[in-house]
């Protein structure tokens, strides 16, 4: 029976040509949407690779130059000289911290593309590394660009309620279900079989195509990434299928069911995660930027000019680097200490900031379930690497990284500052104070990112389980003798 | 028409429906036999199509008792309807399936054991032109779908016929084949119950003609008494009466 009525159904929704139509434009969307993804991917991963080669070429010039600039008699200075401490710590140091895309990345672009994903690195304070981006909420932008997360949540939803809002509502109304449920047919069965393989149109398409494009141009993809991002697909566009067969079990009309599936699909995939950000931003408002950066011009400030008593607390803060030698009050040193004493006066902000992007995240973290669209675009971009998970490690390898070149480059200036190095006799060349560029701290590219949690997913699970129960209770009725009226 | 009547395939027993704001079927009792064609006239709204609702087991009747085959709708509704066949003014095919199509397509769901080509010849039985069979039904005349429809009903071996205005809209010529084939039909065994306004059909085919008014059963009239009747000038008194 189920074979019969999947054979006619198929024929005839072949010889209707809207199933052909909808399958060609899911497999259009799933390869242009991959082809954006991979593409935007693939300029950020030449970014990050023209960033290493630089980093990696400066160190090998460097070596290579050495003998050069030791022989040289000509005047070098010092804030042009790569092999002294202090050029590099404030000014020619060739030093990256990157992000590069996942494999996974086309998935969904997310908020890559106003995220930073590289830095360059100087001694200066992390504000002016890590703070200098603004924080976007992690569900603002949520159109974001046209990727196969974006054809998945928005795009494809449309592509089910239009192949789907005449299932078995076509049926009721023009007399065939009458004849199907005289003949000793179910409705259940032919609305099974209608919703899942007008779902497969649909999915399959979209399916295959994205999933071999991540094989023939990511070739770094895992299988468990795919397989996730397949369960992932089934499991949403399960939801709508469920949807839309409850919508379909209601007996009501197919101009009406599909009024009621567009309504559902604005309100999840537009107006909840739009009220969601509205109120996520006005409950925890971002700080002011401008007040910020007012607040960081101010420390710098009063850094500088109480110059001698920040240079007296680095040393008590970092007694290792004080010694007996008077020449600690040098220019490098200073700024170092300066650097150190804004960040300090900074860290209050730095926490406040720190604080009401968890407090949002924390809020967006239970009320993405009030929308199955926000719940699975924030799986699917964590899924991608594009995510605020993946962003906050990285950013917090990068302040590790700032804190390790920092504190590389404070020892060595002060040491050689008391050795002489920078001075060594009136009218010479300081001495040169770093020759081997490869022993500067080096950014640690495997930073630590946490698993994706597919968990969230569940509730996509029981949502539909629930439409589904409801549906076969609707469909149940529809064969059974009605008291009122007639509805088959 | 000479096929004397048999035993009693389908029963209607005292039946009652109410809807919201009135009564379509009013205590109304009839039998069709075996073999028989009765021939259901009334006015618009005289409860001819809840009749076959509570029969086909798609109304739940207030009271009263249905029977067909010996099985009730109210018990066991996909019992009843196994022994059903329906007919309606429409018959609903699959526009974009063929003829032949639509034939096996509901064979195979009453679990019809018979192999296409059967089915094929059973179109021709029907007088399907043989250019239409593996035509797309959207292409059809009403006459033409009524024939599948028939043949549908043929496929099922079903021993009721329930029939809603068959022949409306249909062109005398179509109309003429189609009471042929229900004649058939009777000759084989069906109990067939046939709802129409056309008068001059049910005259020429039916077996008997019961008169509804007002969801209560006013006459019915035998074949014998139909040969000498003005069933016009009847049907007339009645509806006359009870408006």
């Amino acid at each position: 029976m189920k074979r019969l009525l999947l054979n006619t159904e198929f024929k005839n929704l072949l010889r209707e040509k809207v199933a052909v139509i909808i399958a060609a434009f899911s497999i259009l969307l799933a390869g242009l949407a991959f082809l954006n993804g991979h593409f935007f991917s693939q300029s950020q991963s030449e970014v990050v690779e023209a960033a290493w080669t630089s980093q990696q070429h400066n160190i090998t010039e460097a070596a290579t130059q050495l003998p050069l600039r030791l022989s040289t008699t000509e005047p070098v200075k010092w804030w042009q000289d790569r092999y002294d401490l202090r050029a590099q710590a404030f000014y020619v140091m060739v030093n990256y911290a990157t992000k590069p895309p996942l494999p996974a990345s086309p998935i969904a672009i997310g908020q890559a593309d106003v995220l930073p994903y590289y830095f360059r690195m100087l001694v200066q304070e992390k504000q002016q590394v890590v703070q200098q981006y603004d924080y976007v909420h992690p569900l603002n932008l949520l159109l974001g660009q046209f990727d196969l997360s974006f054809v998945l949540i928005y795009l494809l939803p449309l592509l089910i309620i239009g192949i789907c809002f005449n299932a078995l509502s076509n049926e009721q109304h023009s007399g065939q279900l009458r004849l199907l449920l005289l003949q000793g047919g179910s409705a259940g069965q032919l609305l099974t079989i209608q919703i899942l393989l007008r779902g497969a149109i649909v999915l399959l398409p979209f399916l295959v195509i994205s999933n071999l494009f991540f094989m023939l141009f990511r070739e770094q993809i895992e299988l468990q990434t795919l397989t996730n991002f397949t369960l992932i697909t089934l499991l949403y566009g399960g939801f709508w299928l469920a949807l839309c067969a409850w919508v379909n079990s209601r007996g009501k009309g197919a101009a009406t069911n599909a009024a009621i599936l567009v309504t559902c699909w604005l309100s999840f995939v537009v107006v909840l995660p739009a009220l969601i950000n509205t109120f996520i931003t006005h409950a925890d408002p971002t700080p002011s930027r401008i007040q910020y950066i007012d607040s960081l011009r101010a420390s710098t400030d009063e850094a500088k000019k109480a110059a001698e008593k920040t240079l007296a607390q680095f040393f008590q803060d970092h007694p290792e680097l004080a010694s007996s030698s008077a020449s600690g009050s040098d220019f490098a040193t200073k700024k170092i200490a300066t650097i150190n004493a804004v960040e300090q006066a900074m860290q209050a902000f730095d926490e406040q900031y720190q604080q009401i992007q968890q407090a949002q995240l924390g809020k967006a973290m239970w009320l993405k379930y009030l929308s199955v669209a926000t719940l699975t675009h924030s799986i699917l971009v964590e899924l991608s690497g594009n995510g605020l998970v993946r962003h906050n490690a990285f950013m917090a390898q990068v302040q590790r990284h700032h804190q390790a070149l920092q504190s590389f480059f404070a020892t060595g200036i002060v040491e050689a500052n008391q050795k002489g190095d920078f001075s060594p006799c009136k009218g010479c060349n300081a001495r040169p104070t770093i020759t081997d560029l490869s022993t500067l701290p080096q950014f640690d590219k495997d930073f630590p990112t946490p698993n994706v949690n597919l968990a969230p997913m569940l509730w996509l699970i029981v949502l539909s389980l629930l439409l589904i129960h409801r549906t076969s209770r609707n469909v149940g009725v529809l064969a059974a003798p009605q008291t009122s009226k007639v509805v088959v | 028409m000479q096929t004397q009547p048999k035993r009693p395939v389908i029963q209607i027993d005292n039946l009652v429906k109410t809807f919201a704001d009135h009564t379509a079927l009013q205590g109304l009792s009839l039998t069709v036999n075996q073999g028989e064609i009765l021939a259901l006239l009334g006015p618009n709204g005289a409860g001819k199509t809840t009749t076959i609702n509570c029969l086909l087991g798609f109304l739940k009747p207030d009271k009263g008792r249905i029977s067909v085959a010996g099985y009730s709708p109210q018990e066991d509704v996909a019992l009843v309807r196994k022994q059903l066949a329906y007919i309606p003014e429409q018959v609903a095919l699959y526009p974009r399936l063929s003829g032949l199509e639509n034939l096996v397509y509901f064979s195979k769901i009453a679990k019809v054991a018979m192999a296409d080509c059967d089915l094929r010849a059973l179109l021709e039985i029907v007088s399907l032109p043989n250019h239409a069979i593996d035509k797309p039904v959207s292409s059809y005349s009403k006459g033409m779908r009524q024939k599948v429809g028939i043949a549908i009903a043929l496929a099922k071996k079903s021993k009721a016929l329930i029939l809603d205005e068959p022949t409306s809209g249909l062109d005398p010529s179509a109309s003429h084949e189609f009471s042929q084939l229900i004649q058939r039909l009777a000759r084989q065994g069906v109990a067939i119950l046939m709802a129409t306004h056309d008068l001059f059909r049910a005259q020429e085919d039916a077996h008997r003609v019961a008169i509804i008014n007002r969801g209560k059963l006013v006459e019915t009239i035998h074949y014998q008494q139909l040969q000498e009747t003005q069933l016009e000038a009847h049907y007339l008194k009645h509806i006359k009466v009870g408006a």
